[in-house]
């Protein structure tokens, strides 16, 4: 089959793999119809994530046919449309019982930080990922859902992670009705954060990037307002200005390592790896929020050092929350947003192009050329 | 709530789906920890245990391998060496993701030189995706059109000048030849 392949920094390319075979009981084998790019990708990408192997197939964001299914599968069976959550989860652990599927102890042998995901290095689990033309899905019992009649593989590959995840980076910032919140970040988590920043009754909401074409996206997108960081002296001032010099009530940070905007962070984080990534947008989350305010974390950082100011997170007594999506929970909930149109998850893929592009994919998005903001990425045999 | 002109009335107008999750009865991650509604799907207490031939490294922080893992690139040549010794470190040591990171460098080489040997290397510039890059650029006119015919003559001129410089050698030798010659005559 055909499968992207990691061969280094910033060098992707498509390759000829067996096609995955069952390998667990509970295993299910998915032919990939839609796969997507997500900001997570561009971290292993850039060569940041720890023991990410060359000629591994990344891609977590995905939606297909179920091909085959192991002996003890009863859920599902071959010819079924379904998305998969983008962590891998077994439904019996400590933390599955809790709901917590994003922190499964029984899918990541390599490391005890998090759950299993798909293609994403053997940090996670060491699994393959979903960009190529079929994928492994193990516990198909408790992962995969069935795309209800009268959805589009597009809206529901967007329901495998990056519509949970920004909605569970504004739950998490505890939002009431009125606050006012600012979401750093206009990718993709960034832009569905601030969506539903408004489900949940926020009364402002305030994106910060340095992307125009993503901040006009969301401004139209989201009905949000919008500061670029690379147009102001300084940011913090800016945005302390913006809400009565007392902060934000909510600050979520969905950028991650990779952030702009302080070269010191750059270069220590991103250029000699000394620590985990820049944490220059988790740093003015802290510094914009308000006293005794929340700061919800959703980008992701490398391990294992960062540096955060949080003497001044401690001082002002914030309540900071982060974790991995716990996608699973989420579905039933936001499949009834989808559903009833309060939501439109496709309207943010800019780009739709055949797996075989998968280099030029990979560059356009890392780069932000051509004003892209999601790609999806169609294998030949579902085209 | 820090926003005096709230006006909840105009939102809803304004903003579909306002306040839809308001409640925390309808925000699916209110409490954090919480027994799944309808199960998880899960129809086992412990999950069996995927065997297989392939290695697998185990972190220190865990007593055993996961009933489920991944099986794909084995650890291989000198980054496999590497990435042995880093899993022997606790998760909390710097030292074990330096190393895994460097490994990950090493593995790329090694993966450049099989490539090689087998006679399948890859282009390194399609491989980075710089033809969007030309593409693109070009769209967006970071590159202005104004230097295009400064590009077009330096690009002539550079190829007339090794063109020169190669000639000027060959008359050299030529020269150096026919002396040769002559004193063997
Ligand atoms: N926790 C999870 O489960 C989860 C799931 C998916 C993605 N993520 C993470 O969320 C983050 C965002 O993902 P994405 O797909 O939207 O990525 P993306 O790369 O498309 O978007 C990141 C945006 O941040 C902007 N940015 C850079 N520096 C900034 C700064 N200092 N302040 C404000 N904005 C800045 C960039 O211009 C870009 O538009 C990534 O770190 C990704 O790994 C987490
Ligand atoms: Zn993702
Ligand atoms: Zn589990």
């Amino acid at each position: 089959m055909l499968a992207m392949t990691y061969r280094g920094p910033y060098r992707v390319r498509l390759d000829e793999k067996p096609i995955p075979q069952i390998e667990h009981p509970n295993d299910a084998i998915i032919r990939v119809t839609r796969t997507c790019l997500c900001g997570s990708d561009l971290h292993i990408y850039h060569g940041l994530l720890p023991d990410t192997r060359i000629g591994s197939t990344f891609g977590h964001e995905f939606v297909g046919v179920v091909e085959e299914v192991g002996p003890t599968v009863q859920s599902l069976k071959p010819g079924d449309r379904v998305g998969v959550p983008f962590n891998i989860s077994c439904g019996s652990c400590f933390f599955c019982k809790k709901s917590l599927y994003g922190n499964c102890e029984n899918t990541n042998p390599n490391s005890s930080i998090g759950a299993g995901f798909f293609g994403y290095s053997h940090t996670t689990g060491g699994y393959d990922g979903g960009q190529a033309e079929y994928v492994r899905v193990p516990f198909a019992d408790v992962g995969p859902f069935k795309i209800p009649d009268g959805m589009s593989e597009d809206d529901a590959v967007l329901l495998t992670d990056v519509f949970p995840t920004g909605y569970q980076a504004a739950e998490m910032g505890d939002i009431k009705a009125g606050d006012t919140v600012i979401v750093f970040g206009a990718g993709p988590v960034g832009i569905f954060a601030a969506k539903s920043a408004w489900l949940m009754g926020a009364g402002r909401v305030i994106v910060v990037d340095q992307a125009d074409y993503r901040l006009e996206f969301v401004q139209n997108y989201a009905q949000v307002e919008t500061v670029n960081f690379a147009q102001v002296d300084d940011i913090i001032m800016t945005l302390k200005k913006m809400t009565d010099w007392r902060g934000a009530d909510v600050c979520i940070d969905a950028v991650g390592a990779e952030a702009d905007g302080d070269w010191l962070q750059t270069l220590a984080g991103v250029r000699m790896k000394l620590s985990g990534g820049a944490t220059t947008a988790l740093g003015w989350a802290i510094e914009s929020c308000r006293k005794a305010g929340n700061v919800s974390i959703v980008g992701v950082y490398g391990p294992p050092i960062n540096l955060v100011p949080m003497g001044t997170a401690m001082n002002k007594g914030l309540t900071m929350r982060m974790n991995q999506c716990n996608v699973k929970r989420y579905l039933p909930r936001l499949i009834e947003h989808v559903m009833s149109g309060r939501v439109k998850p496709s309207d943010i893929i800019t780009h739709r192009v055949p797996l075989e592009e998968v280099s030029d994919a990979y560059h356009r998005f890392s780069s932000k050329l051509d004003h892209c903001i999601k790609t999806v990425l169609i294998p030949p045999k579902a085209a | 709530m820090t926003n005096p002109d709230f006006d909840s009335i105009a939102l809803a107008r304004r903003i579909p789906g306002w306040g839809a999750d308001l409640r925390p009865e309808n925000r699916p991650g209110v409490p954090k920890e919480k027994v799944p509604d309808n199960g998880t799907g899960a129809h086992w207490e412990q999950p069996e245990q995927q065997i297989t031939s392939v290695r697998i490294f185990k972190t220190i922080e865990r007593p055993e391998v996961t009933p489920v893992f991944g099986t794909t690139c084995a650890p291989k040549g000198l980054s496999g060496v590497m990435r042995t010794a880093a899993y022997r470190l606790g998760e909390g040591k710097i030292s074990r993701w330096v190393t895994l990171l460097l490994a990950d460098r090493v593995d790329m080489f090694e993966s450049i030189l099989l490539d090689v040997i087998k006679g399948r290397a890859g282009n390194p510039f399609s491989e980075m995706g710089l033809g969007t890059e030309f593409r693109n650029r070009r769209e967006k006119g970071f590159m202005p059109r104004g230097w295009y015919p400064v590009i077009a003559v330096g690009i002539v001129g550079l190829f007339a000048a090794s063109r020169a410089v190669h000639q000027q050698k060959e008359k050299k030798r030529f020269a150096t030849f026919s002396d040769e010659f002559k004193k063997v005559a």
